[in-house]
């Protein structure tokens, strides 16, 4: 995983986290490396993933079981939550974007059709 | 009783040079500590002092709760800028005499780091490569069971893949009941390993912070912070 190294690593790990969930590469229930091999395998110090699992732990994403490890959300309402707000997001940007270019909502579905079809080309 | 060191207005003066004045610092069990400044800072100075290595000082410095002196040595691990290693002994040889120096000395997690680094036993020390040197200089110290390790310079002239190799290393060695000090003008390498940043200029702190803490208030990488930082010392 790459950094940018302007912001709080722990803010781009929790984005991680909820990215792979939203993938599915995360799946329900299932258990989250320990915070010493997340920290070794993203070469991050190990208070600095400690203090992301805490933030996950907090807002729901992630539980903890005593002794055992961390694990992804049992929640399936949770799961969606977090697709939802990432699509959302995702859209939101394009849409922004576009209006910044000029395009008025019509235009915007329009462009989107075409290149789906794949009339539109880079260049 | 978190604080492994407390140091209270150290002053340090080499002749009329002043190398060190008003130091005041705690440092935490269970983190990692950059010790960030250009040359001539006195970094160094402040790692010997640690180490047990410059004695005539003024102020108060506390390891553990003891002054440092001999008895702190067996609990403080030290890796020197310049290399102390003995240039006519194999790697097999160099454990074995750190073994017989340091009661704390883990001899399999020093066999198992320098199997990591590519390191054989039988490899001569005035045959390797820089890079090589600062692997096992990097494995002895860290294969200590120590409570505070002071680790100056240690990715200066080295290659990418040794410097993987050391910050690995590094990240697999912390633990809860000890703490790291690194000394080093590499400071994008190691920021991602770095829990807090301590800047030294001309003998003073200018700031002593959390990384993460840092990058939220100023939206900046420790590299832009580090450049600002310094621009007016």
């Amino acid at each position: 995983m790459k950094f940018k190294d302007n912001m709080p690593i722990y803010l781009q790990i929790i984005d991680h986290v909820k990215l792979k969930i939203a993938t599915g590469e995360y799946k329900r229930a299932e258990k989250l490396e320990s915070v010493r091999d997340m920290a070794q395998k993203l070469r991050v110090n190990h208070n600095t993933i400690a203090k992301t699992y805490q933030f996950l732990e907090k807002d729901g994403i992630i539980f903890s079981k005593k002794g055992v490890g961390s694990f992804i959300t049992e929640s399936e309402e949770m799961i969606s939550r977090i697709r939802e707000e990432r699509i959302f997001f995702k859209i939101s940007t394009f849409v922004n974007d576009l209006r910044v270019l000029g395009y008025s909502d019509k235009k915007m579905i329009e462009e989107l059709e075409k290149f789906l079809k794949g009339e539109i080309q880079n260049g | 009783m978190d604080n492994i060191v407390t140091i209270r207005q150290l002053q340090k003066n080499f002749g009329s040079t002043n190398a060190l004045n008003s130091i005041n610092l705690t440092l935490e069990k269970g983190k990692v500590y950059g010790l960030l400044g250009p040359n001539a800072s006195g970094k160094t100075t402040l790692l010997k002092i640690l180490a047990g290595l410059i004695s005539n000082y003024s102020g108060e410095i506390l390891i553990d709760g003891l002054k440092p002196s001999t008895k702190t040595k067996s609990i403080v691990a030290y890796l020197p800028d310049r290399s102390d290693l003995h240039s006519w002994m194999t790697v097999r040889e160099t454990i074995e005499y750190y073994q017989d120096f340091f009661e704390d000395f883990d001899v399999q997690k020093a066999k198992k780091t320098m199997e990591f680094m590519d390191l054989n036993d039988n490899d001569v020390v005035e045959k390797l490569s820089k890079g090589m040197k600062a692997r096992l200089k990097l494995a002895l110290t860290l294969a200590r069971d120590a409570k505070l390790y002071l680790l100056d310079e240690p990715f200066d002239g080295i290659d990418i893949k040794t410097r993987e190799k050391l910050i690995e290393t590094i990240i697999n060695s912390q633990r809860d009941e000890s703490c790291m000090l690194i000394s080093t003008h590499h400071v994008n390498y190691v920021e991602y390993l770095l829990e807090a940043l301590v800047f030294l200029s001309k003998g003073h702190i200018l700031l002593k912070k959390n990384v993460e803490q840092l990058k939220e208030e100023n939206n900046k990488s420790i590299v832009e912070m580090y450049m600002e930082v310094f621009a007016n010392a």
